[in-house]
């Protein structure tokens, strides 16, 4: 069983999508239940990328790569998933901020949080402050992730945050900041609830923000 | 403050720095596009988008922070419009540059398809040689966009889906460089013809192949002999000399740079991420510019401005004296306060003299 599960996780990083659906199936025939193969699995295999991508091991092409092997895998994994009352299901909504179109890195973040096995419902780039809002309502989100890789840009994170705190949500949103320019402080200081580094940071914050509410 | 006057013409120092001959200061560019918009009362859009304004923005803004760059065309999303891909200009609050608003291929086979558009009339070069000729009717550098052809080839279908390819399709990435080559040395023949053997410059920026995106190992197999050919191509052609902006984290990149030809001298600028002292030693003939934190000029106290570009100044004259010019490591946010430009020209004056 722990084979298998292993040869999952390696698989990303070979970067062929149907060999990964392939040993999934294959998993999953074996009688492993499917959230076994996602958690020991893919998700497994997500934090290596993640974690050869920090150390400079890896780049952009590679994690990009890794992350359709993972998506193409979690298309087979997700019907098959049953939701137990333990479960913390975690939906974030993500995207660039209006004016910018840098959106690498906030694909990077998505792809590692759904990684991690949250919902993520990307919004793209060039997004308006109130899409983000009325994105997080739709879709009843726990997180607003924003990224802005300009400094002229940043400016329209701290109208998100406030956006949010204004919104009668059903839950209690979170509102998370980062790319290159931004840095804690700034991010705390202008209405932030968390900034990461980057994406393997990020997917820890989503981590911690969720489990202190 | 510092009783010294300058002696030379940024006109002189300019001419003087390009045959290696001495100058009263080392020269300073502050490097800023939307910055020289806002400056001057234009609009981002304009910069881009009406050669006049955008020269006049532009001269003005260098002429008030005693600035020795000569204005110049850019468009850093280049390569998409030009294969007939559309652009969208910067008119929406906060937008910062042009856009790409349709690729011109999104799948490997649309290449087959793609033809090599007619340099007069592609995308943005009938602005930019507008431009050229605002350039040569006052008397200052002439240059056009020329790469960088990895930069630009990534443009037709974004960089994203680029960065797929060169694991997945790599043939199709050897295409789109193949055609980005062929297209910008097709340009580099029209503004040859235009104005002259020797006279105009070919300027560069090579933001996507920096190390923060791709391996060094991937840089050596799809950018670096694209960029070797280029550059012996233009300047074989009469292209003066090349101008590159090695955009971002470059180090592991750096001994493969070594191999390109800019011409004698040729000039590199590098962001805050390459130290002055490496790209000195890399580059022993060519010019070295740079490389203040941009985030520094536009989020930093004047003191800091002022510290930041002493530090720099002193290791561009330690380490490439005679051929050092002080600039920011890459453009600075539209945003950016006046007063921070005129800190690092203040820190020029105060420091730079020879
Ligand atoms: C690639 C690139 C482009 C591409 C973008 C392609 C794309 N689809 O994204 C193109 C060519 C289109 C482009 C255009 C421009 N660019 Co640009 N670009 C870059 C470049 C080279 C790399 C950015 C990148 O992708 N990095 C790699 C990713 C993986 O890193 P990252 O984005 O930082 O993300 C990580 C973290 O920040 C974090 N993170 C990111 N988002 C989030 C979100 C959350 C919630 C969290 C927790 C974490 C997090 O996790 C990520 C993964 O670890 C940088 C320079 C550089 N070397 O960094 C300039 C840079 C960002 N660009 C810059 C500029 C100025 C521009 C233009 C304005 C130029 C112009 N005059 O037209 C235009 C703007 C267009 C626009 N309207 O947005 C400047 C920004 C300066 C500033 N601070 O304001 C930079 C820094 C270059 C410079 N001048 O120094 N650019």
């Amino acid at each position: 069983m722990m084979d298998i599960l292993k040869k999952i996780a390696e698989s990303l990083m070979e970067f062929e999508p149907e060999d990964t659906i392939a040993l999934v199936n294959e998993a999953l025939a074996s009688g492993i239940d499917a959230k076994t193969v996602l958690n020991e699995g893919l998700i497994k295999g997500m934090d290596i990328v993640g974690q050869l991508f920090k150390t400079n091991e890896i780049y952009v092409p590679e994690v990009t790569m890794a992350a359709e092997c993972l998506q193409e895998a979690l298309v087979v994994i997700k019907p098959l998933l049953k939701e137990e009352p333990s479960d913390v299901k975690v939906t974030v909504v993500i995207g660039t901020v209006e004016g910018d179109v840098h959106d690498i890195g906030k694909n990077l973040v998505a792809v590692m949080m759904e990684g991690a096995g949250f919902e993520v419902i990307d919004i793209g780039n060039n997004v308006l402050a109130q899409t983000f809002i009325d994105a997080a309502k739709e879709h009843n989100a726990d997180i607003i992730a924003c990224s802005a890789l300009l400094t002229t840009t940043m400016a329209v994170m701290p109208e998100v945050a406030a956006l949010a705190k204004n919104e009668k949500f059903e839950k209690d949103v979170k509102v998370l900041f980062g790319g290159a320019p931004i840095f804690e402080k700034w991010a705390l200081e202008n209405g932030a609830d968390g900034y990461a580094e980057d994406a393997s940071g990020a997917v820890q914050l989503v981590k911690d923000l969720v489990s202190r509410k | 403050m510092t009783a010294k006057l300058p002696t030379m013409t940024y006109q002189e120092r300019y001419n003087a720095l390009l045959n290696k001959q001495p100058t009263d200061r080392i020269p300073f560019f502050h490097r800023g596009y939307g910055f020289c918009a806002k400056n001057t009362g234009f609009s981002i859009a304009d910069i881009y988008e009406d050669p006049e304004k955008s020269y006049l923005a532009q001269s003005r803004t260098a002429e008030q922070f005693h600035s020795d760059g000569t204005p110049f065309y850019t468009f850093v999303s280049y390569g998409s419009w030009e294969f007939g891909g559309e652009i969208h200009w910067p008119v929406d609050r906060y937008a910062s540059g042009p856009s790409v608003s349709k690729r011109p291929i999104s799948k490997p086979e649309e290449l087959d398809d793609l033809i090599l558009p007619d340099p007069k009339t592609a995308g943005c070069v009938p602005k930019m040689m507008e431009f050229a000729k605002l350039q040569e009717k006052n008397n200052v550098q002439i240059a056009f966009i020329c790469g960088s052809p990895f930069t630009h080839a990534a443009n037709l279908c974004g960089v994203e889906t680029f960065m797929k390819w060169m694991i997945k399709k790599p043939d199709a990435v050897h295409k789109a460089m193949r055609l980005m080559t062929d297209h910008i040395i097709s340009v580099a023949q029209y503004f040859v013809d235009t104005f002259g053997e020797g006279k105009v410059l070919a300027r560069s920026a090579a933001p996507s192949e920096s190390n923060k995106l791709i391996s060094p190992k991937h840089f050596e197999t799809f950018a670096l002999p694209y960029l070797k050919e280029l550059h012996a191509k233009v300047l074989e052609i009469g292209v003066d000399r090349i101008y590159c902006h090695v955009c971002g984290e470059h180090n592991d990149n750096l001994p493969l740079w070594a191999e390109v030809p800019f011409g004698d001298p040729g000039m590199l600028s590098f962001g805050h991420e390459v130290s002055i002292e490496d790209a000195a030693k890399t580059f022993p003939n060519h010019i070295i510019a740079g490389n203040l934190d941009p985030q520094i000029i536009a989020k930093g106290t004047p003191e800091e401005v002022f510290e930041g570009s002493r530090k720099v100044i002193e290791d561009g004259m330690k380490f490439a004296p005679g051929r050092f010019l002080f600039m920011s490591g890459c453009e600075i946010p539209s945003n950016t306060p006046g007063y921070n430009i005129y800190m690092m020209q203040k820190a020029v004056e105060e420091f730079g003299w020879y």
